[in-house]
């Protein structure tokens, strides 16, 4: 028997904003600890990390561990229906997620489990030469700025400074923000900007970005709550520019 | 100075002079079935039918699909096409019960070619060529048209039965039905099909775009989820003066379309592209109807085989090249993609590969792409190397 509740839906609402952009379908794991969610995108681009814990929910409870399997675009058009202040229910049937909103009325929807042929793959375990933390809006309207002259975006970091950047044909942009962290050495790698929007699609999550960035190494960007009961985190692979 | 597109094929098809058929004012004849709009004076446009005057089976004359494949000469489509007599009525897109149109609209659901007799005001004169529609011959107002009763296709009456099915819907059904784009479009043309109150003439420029976009936009919606090709593969194909290379690299779904017209006028070498990263495109085309008639074509392929690639599509045209719309593209990129590749392991021995079957240094290609260029530059690179996990 599972069931979770939550008295503010955009939580999960905000993740599957982002989730349903990266993959088209997914298994997410519940137990008594919590739910939670690792998938890769079929391109294998992106990997996107979901934990919500017990205290997170108003009420949780969960008697025996649960793979649920969703269409994240048929879970996305139901979440889409909360209202700010609906309280937001999952419970599960046979073949079914059950997701209620309670407010003014009760609305139940029952979303069809499908059927996953993968085992949902396990995070790497990276070394970072730098972590910092942004805020979410900076990256958010830095993502603008790059668009303007390019679909790529380098993310630099050094001993003050964290840079996001732009060479395109028709101009170039750089933003610079003093991280005030404590980095030893300095980082670059360039990303696919469509691919950072997806990520940050999540906007209601978290007011703060933990970024890790190597060269030439995969980002992970990680959105945390304040109070440590979720985390949404992504790796994306990184582009590489050739030798010639 | 040639400038864009457009204005290129203007002046190319304004040097075509090949004498289209010869028939007076009355016309007895077939259709096989074929049908016209017009897109000058929309929406008040010339629509009706196009009539060859000779008896009998004349399918072939209106069925692209079938000319390349079975390897008919340039000189044989333009001889089928300057047969066809196009007569024409003004008619206001939406006046669907013009006695006109209901029977454009009984043509376009035919099954079989359908013996017609036309009478026109004058005797037809001239003859059309263009860049998207296929060529077509005289054509005069018409003011008597009888056509034979007729049997009409399964696929095509249901649509057009069911009032309810949007147009773009139908268009779907009708492809993995398996029907010809042609018979698609040409009912689409006439407003065969859709929600009741939205059914339309819809010009036969418009329409095969249309219809192409409308099944590509379906397609990719498969393809996006689809596991990428491991190899680089290169699909080729040469036919009615043209050569055609459709190299597919294993990344998510992306395209490019390059086509280089070299000598067609006389001592000229332009190139023409377009592109569309992973998150798509929103303005039309500047090179027009051939870029989604190609990537149609290419998605069809990578949907059938649940593969997902980035396809980069490079094209030249030569001296003898006539422009016989853009089913020329279509089927020429089936075509190539129905052979079997040759396959690589990295970008650059592909295009190593292809600048040696291309007339034009592959490097004019390469300085004029966005997406090619790109690629060339930096590459997406996957978590692959960076991760373990068992799918």
């Amino acid at each position: 028997m599972f069931k979770a509740v939550l008295t503010d839906p955009s939580i999960l609402k905000t993740s599957f904003d982002a989730i349903s952009s990266i993959v088209d379908e997914v298994q997410m794991q519940t137990d008594n600890e919590g739910l939670r969610l690792d998938a890769l995108d079929r391109s294998h681009i992106t990997f996107v990390h979901l934990e919500l814990k017990s205290d997170l929910f108003d009420e949780y409870s969960c008697s025996e561990p649960q793979k649920i399997n969703v269409d994240t675009e048929e879970l996305m058009k139901v979440l889409k229906r909360a209202k700010a202040d609906d309280v937001l229910e999952l419970s599960l049937d046979e073949g079914n997620l059950i997701v209620t909103f309670e407010g003014e009325a009760r609305r139940v929807f029952k979303i069809r489990l499908i059927d996953i042929e993968y085992e949902a793959p396990a995070p790497p375990e990276l070394e970072y030469p730098t972590e910092f933390e942004v805020p979410f809006s900076l990256l958010k309207d830095s993502i603008q700025d790059i668009e303007i002259f390019s679909d790529k975006i380098i993310f630099t970091v050094d001993e003050d400074k964290f840079f996001a950047s732009a060479e395109g044909e028709f101009g170039d942009a750089k933003i610079e923000y003093l991280h005030g962290e404590k980095i030893e050495e300095k980082a670059k790698s360039v990303f696919s900007l469509d691919k950072i929007k997806e990520m940050l699609k999540a906007d209601k999550f978290s007011d703060v970005i933990s970024l890790r960035l190597g060269n030439d190494m995969p980002l992970n960007l990680r959105l945390k709550m304040v109070s440590d009961d979720g985390e949404l985190s992504f790796l994306l692979a990184p582009r590489i520019e050739s030798e010639e | 100075m040639i400038g864009g597109k457009t204005a290129y094929l203007k002046k190319l098809t304004s040097k075509i002079h090949i004498k289209s058929i010869d028939v007076g004012t009355e016309l007895d004849g077939s259709t096989p079935p074929s049908v016209f709009i017009g897109s000058w004076n929309y929406p008040k446009v010339y629509a009706g039918p196009m009539i060859a005057p000779q008896q009998g089976n004349t399918s072939i004359m209106d069925m692209p699909e079938s000319w390349i494949p079975s390897n008919i000469s340039q000189e044989e489509i333009i001889g089928y096409r300057l047969n066809l007599v196009r007569g024409k009525q003004r008619v206001e897109i939406k006046d669907l019960d013009n006695l006109l149109v209901e029977k454009l609209q009984e043509i376009s659901l035919a099954k079989t070619s359908i013996e017609s007799e036309a009478q026109f005001l004058k005797k037809p004169k001239g003859s059309s060529f263009s860049d998207e529609h296929t060529p077509h011959g005289p054509s005069a107002l018409i003011e008597k048209f009888h056509i034979e009763s007729v049997r009409w296709d399964h696929w095509l009456e249901k649509v057009f039965y069911d009032t309810d099915l949007k147009a773009a819907d139908a268009v779907i059904d009708l492809h993995s039905k398996g029907l010809p784009f042609s018979s698609i479009q040409k009912a689409f043309s006439v407003g065969s099909m859709g929600v009741e109150k939205n059914r339309r003439l819809v010009p036969t420029r418009w329409s095969i775009t249309a219809c192409d976009s409308t099944v590509a936009d379906k397609l990719l919606k498969e393809v996006r989820y689809c596991d990428i090709i491991e190899t680089y593969q290169v699909y080729e194909f040469s036919s009615l003066n043209n050569y055609y290379a459709v190299i597919l690299i294993p990344s998510e779904w992306q395209y490019e379309w390059m086509e280089a017209f070299l000598h067609v006028l006389g001592n000229e070498e332009v190139i023409f592209s377009d592109y569309e990263t992973n998150s798509g495109k929103k303005e039309y085309s500047k090179v027009g109807g051939c870029y989604y008639t190609c990537k149609m074509a290419v998605l069809e392929k990578l949907a059938r085989d649940k593969k997902q690639a980035t396809a980069i599509i490079l094209r030249e045209a030569y001296n003898g090249y006539i422009p016989l719309g853009v089913f020329n593209v279509r089927e020429n990129v089936r075509s190539a993609l129905n052979q079997n590749p040759v396959e690589f392991d990295d970008l650059n021995n592909a295009l190593d590969y292809v600048s040696n079957k291309l007339k034009l240094p592959i490097k004019r290609f390469i300085k004029k792409s966005n997406l090619l260029q790109e690629l060339i530059r930096s590459r997406q690179t996957t978590l692959d190397a960076f991760f373990n996990y068992s799918i």
